[in-house]
């Protein structure tokens, strides 16, 4: 199954137009990893009519139907309060824990944690990219949080004290804020010099420093159209030198200062203008400019181009300005490097990362906010001579096809799949104190790891783990696929026997040890590999055992399915089909009505859920965690059921004692002499619990319900 | 392996106590057993038959082939055992040989199953095992040279069943390995929770009279006790 990929909180309003960089930014990667074969969704707040999506043909969720309102977002607040008001709740909680101001957007935004949950359902993704780290970005990760691994790409958010959040909090509290925050993510990706800001709250591994990206390939189309013909079609004059700069009419921008840079031009007799490309808004100021330094005559304004147009624009002017002049401004935005793609020399002012845009033979970088030194570099660039500036183009392609997104989509990938792969990592210890022991085997070896961490992980080097195994007719030719193989207590015993154990785990640091393990035993048949048993990369009919042992009742743990029965169901069919003919399924796993748990915590890590009806342990599990309850266990009919409902017509249970991680007996279920002989000859008598079992187990019904109440089973299903 | 057992089995309904009976199998091993080391225990399968009570027959086989000495070993010591009991009342106390399982890389041991609880301080005599113990040794010193003094080797209680007045002796890995007379009295009656008295007590008792049945003239049981220590000590570092 291909990674699924849901791109959201894309900053900015609708689906473009009208013209906004992330946006683009956002379905230029879904496009090409959609190409790549993956499955990609994006959310956006809503649809305008004349919508344009790159032709990402992403799967798309809006918020609105529509341009929203006040009553607009009103209904909606409404609409997802009700929908769920135990998240809204809990979502509204989390924020104001980390940010004690209550304000109408993070009471909208909880409802639309709410919203983004059932994209989450409906989409099912993988892995979730959250473009800038604002609040909408925060309810994400509270949804997704121990489920779906969530990467952030931040902008200025984080270090622009006049942005969001920044602007109300205390030096102490924005701390907190963005500590807390930040590290519900499992990587960022910071935008050039704007990492500065997750820098300042993450360790350096946990924050990748990127560049952006752009269309190169597109920005490199060869026109039909000559440069003379481009700008009789846009109206321009024919023997004017052109500067063009694209961006939203916002002062940030630097429009106004390259209006300002015209007119100092002009009074030295240079007929040099400028090509102004905007969206819908803010342009009668920057017309008003250019009226009152008398350049209109030489100030073109455009708005809301679509990519053709920018590229057909691109080729008929002499060279591009990028004068962003505030904090915010982040690496090297889409339009500066689409210029670039296109072949034109720049100009840009030493703010941000924008110096890093210049070699030295592409164009000047000059002093922010300086527009004399903005004209004096344009006019350098119209004092050279044709072929100068012909090599000056040729550099600033060169250094924008780096940026090709067909480059920084593969370099995202690698980076999804590695957080992915971090990501699903359970197990008794904490993920870093793992890391931390395979540095130990790494460095000092395994003697020093077993006197430092004896004990401490769900690992053993005990090969009765595995004993299982002796109720089946195994043969040295199987082929065997250990799905949930954690740290190796199952892979590592079997491959002794058998010809080769597949070790399928879905945290690579898990898998690691394991390898590692196997080279210390010399084992050489055992392959690993991380991944999960719904994407199980695997031929079907290739194995003759398939072992899911403590794994079958996690696996209703996924937002794949919306009924955790179901993803069970799936996930013995898939076992089915990776199945040879006659080929053997091992499942073991608790029983529901276990007496033990009445002592025992549930894997829903609370107590009794086991016990209650679905419903109502779905209630209380969703209360007291905020989540469903979805880790079923059931009885032995229940399993029965299942494995009927899965295709297994042939099914054999055991009764592993003292439990399925230790199958030190397996008591064959429907043999009830067996059970007695095991409970009053085999069984350790210590206990109170097992005295009493023995004393039971005189009388066949007593014996019955014990059997009922037996901890785990050890299930024999053959295909 | 089930499949060979299964096999072997129907092709020898002798054994079973119905022949036609559908069969289950439980796995057993004990707590120690594949802990420690890759050649460390034993792993059994006892077969149950349709409608009854106790088991029929044990499988014994190791967890890798590399440990395959063990069950060797093993079933080598009960037809040894068995050889120097034949055609007696001692017969009874061990399990008998029926079938070794060995094509290089699955080798197991297929017995009768030895019935009886566990022995108990509470619920058994000690009489009773340490009575029968040593009239089975005397039988054997007086039967043959070469059973002179041929001891079980691991009589710890774990492998001291009792059934009515039936007593039987389970695991054969060290037959015949000690040759010092009066250890397996020791090792029965030292692992057994008693008091310092009556474990003296009996000492005195049962000592003597052992040495005298197998016709061993020994001044001092006394003397012997660090021979024993040595011998146990040695046991546990190979454990």
């Amino acid at each position: 199954m291909p990674l699924r990929i849901l791109i959201s909180g894309t900053t900015g309003e609708s689906m473009p137009p009208p013209y906004a960089g992330v946006q683009n930014v956002s379905l230029l990667y879904g496009r090409t990893w959609k190409k790549m074969g993956y499955e990609v969704g994006i959310t956006f707040v809503y649809r305008p009519e004349n919508a344009d999506d790159l032709g990402a043909n992403a799967e798309y969720f809006f918020e609105y139907k529509s341009r929203p309102d006040k009553f607009k977002k009103l209904f909606f607040l409404i609409k997802y309060f009700f929908k769920n008001p135990f998240l809204y709740f809990r979502l509204l909680q989390s924020y104001l824990r980390v940010c004690p101001r209550l304000n109408l957007e993070v009471i909208l935004y909880s409802a639309y944690g709410v919203y983004i949950k059932e994209v989450i359902t409906t989409f099912k993704p993988d892995i979730i990219l959250v473009q800038a780290a604002l609040i909408k970005a925060f309810m994400i990760c509270e949804v997704a949080k121990n489920k779906i691994p969530v990467v952030f790409n931040t902008y200025a958010e984080v270090h622009d004290l006049n942005m969001g959040v920044n602007k109300n909090l205390t030096e102490i509290q924005r701390a907190k804020y963005w500590k807390y925050f930040l590290n519900m993510s499992s990587l960022v990706i910071g935008m050039d010099n704007c990492s500065v800001g997750p820098l300042m709250y993450l360790p350096p591994e946990r924050v990748k420093v990127f560049y952006d990206t752009c269309d190169y390939t597109f920005y490199r189309k060869e026109l039909s159209e000559t440069k003379e013909e481009l700008r009789k079609s846009f109206a321009l004059p024919q023997d004017q030198f052109l500067v063009a700069m694209t961006g939203a009419f916002h002062y940030r921008k630097g429009h106004d200062q390259l209006i300002k840079a015209i007119a100092l031009l002009k009074k030295q007799g240079l007929n040099v203008g400028a090509v102004v490309i905007g969206g819908n808004v803010g342009l009668e100021k920057w017309q008003d400019l250019a009226r009152i330094e008398d350049v209109s005559d030489r100030v073109h304004f455009f708005q809301n181009f679509s990519e053709d147009q920018k590229l057909r624009m691109y080729r008929c002017v002499d060279t591009y300005a990028n004068l962003s002049n505030s904090p915010r401004s982040c690496g090297l935005d889409l339009a500066l490097l689409e210029a670039m793609s296109a072949g034109l020399p720049i100009v840009v002012y030493d703010n941000g990362a924008l110096p890093s845009a210049v070699n030295g033979k592409n164009g000047f970088v000059v002093p922010t906010a300086n527009t004399q030194a903005v004209a004096m570099a344009i006019k350098k660039l119209v004092l050279k001579s044709p072929e100068e500036r012909g090599q000056m183009s040729e550099e600033s392609s060169k250094i924008a096809s780096k940026t090709d997104v067909n480059l920084t989509a593969e370099i995202k990938l690698r980076w999804f799949n590695e957080v992915i792969a971090d990501f699903r990592y359970w197990g008794k210890a904490p993920k870093e104190e793992l890391e931390k022991a395979l540095a130990v085997i790494e460095r000092d070896g395994w003697g020093a790891f077993l006197t430092r961490y004896k004990d401490e992980f769900d690992f053993t080097f005990d090969e009765n783990r595995a004993d299982w195994r002796f109720v089946i007719p195994i043969s040295k030719n199987f082929r065997v696929l250990d799905a949930g193989a954690g740290l190796g207590r199952i892979s590592i015993p079997l491959a002794r026997v058998v010809q080769k154990v597949i070790a399928l785990d879905q945290s690579s640091l898990r898998i690691k040890f394991l390898k590692m393990r196997a080279e210390k035993e010399g084992l050489k048949n055992i392959e690993v590999c991380v991944g999960n048993i719904f994407d199980a990369p695997f031929e079907k009919e290739s194995f003759d055992l398939i072992v899911m042992n403590g794994l079958l009742e996690w696996v209703g743990a996924t937002d794949r399915f919306r009924d955790p029965r179901r993803a069970q169901l799936e996930s013995l069919r898939i076992c089915k089909d990776l199945l040879k003919k006659d080929g053997f399924l091992y499942i073991g796993i608790e029983n529901r009505f276990a007496l033990s748990n009445l002592s025992a915590i549930d894997h829903s890590d609370l107590r009794f859920t086991s016990y209650m009806p679905r419903l109502l342990a779905n209630v209380y599990t969703r209360l007291r965690k905020g989540k469903r309850y979805d880790t079923y266990t059931y009885t032995k009919n229940g399993y029965q059921k299942l494995l009927q409902e899965g295709g297994f017509g042939d099914v054999n249970f055991y009764l592993p004692y003292p439990g399925y991680n230790l199958p030190r007996l397996m008591i064959p279920y429907d043999n009830l002499n067996a059970l007695t002989y095991a409970v009053r000859s085999l069984m350790s008598s210590s206990s109170k619990k097992r005295r009493l079992a023995r004393s039971l187990a005189r009388w066949p019904g007593a014996l019955r319900l014990y059997r009922y109440l037996f901890f785990s089973f050890g299930i024999v299903a053959r295909k | 392996m089930i499949t060979q057992i299964e096999k072997l089995i129907r092709e020898n309904p002798e054994w079973l106590r119905s022949s036609r009976s559908s069969l289950s199998f439980m796995k057993v091993s004990t707590p120690s057993s594949g802990t420690g080391g890759l050649d460390n225990g034993k792993v059994l399968l006892l077969v149950f038959e349709d409608r009854e009570r106790l088991p029929t027959l044990c499988i014994k086989t190791t967890r890798v082939y590399s440990a395959s000495d063990v069950i060797r070993n093993n079933y080598d010591n009960l037809r040894l055992l068995r050889d120097g009991v034949v055609g007696s009342e001692y017969a009874q106390m061990f399990a008998k040989p029926l079938y070794l399982y060995d094509d290089g890389d699955l080798i197991f041991s297929i017995e009768t199953i030895c019935l009886g609880a566990k022995f108990s301080q509470n619920a058994h005599s000690v009489e009773l095992v340490v009575g029968k113990y040593i009239a089975w040794q005397s039988y054997l010193a007086k039967k043959a040279k070469k059973f002179r003094i041929l001891q079980h080797g691991d009589m710890t209680p774990d492998n001291v069943l009792v059934s009515g007045r039936g007593v039987y002796l389970i695991d054969y890995d060290y037959v015949g390995v000690s040759q010092i007379p009066g250890f397996d009295l020791f090792n029965f009656l030292s692992k057994i929770k008693l008091s310092p008295e009556t474990r003296r007590s009996y000492y005195e008792q049962y000592f003597p009279r052992y040495f005298k049945a197998i016709g061993a003239q020994v001044k001092s049981y006394n003397d012997l006790f660090p021979l024993y220590n040595i011998e146990e000590s040695k046991r546990k570092a190979k454990k």
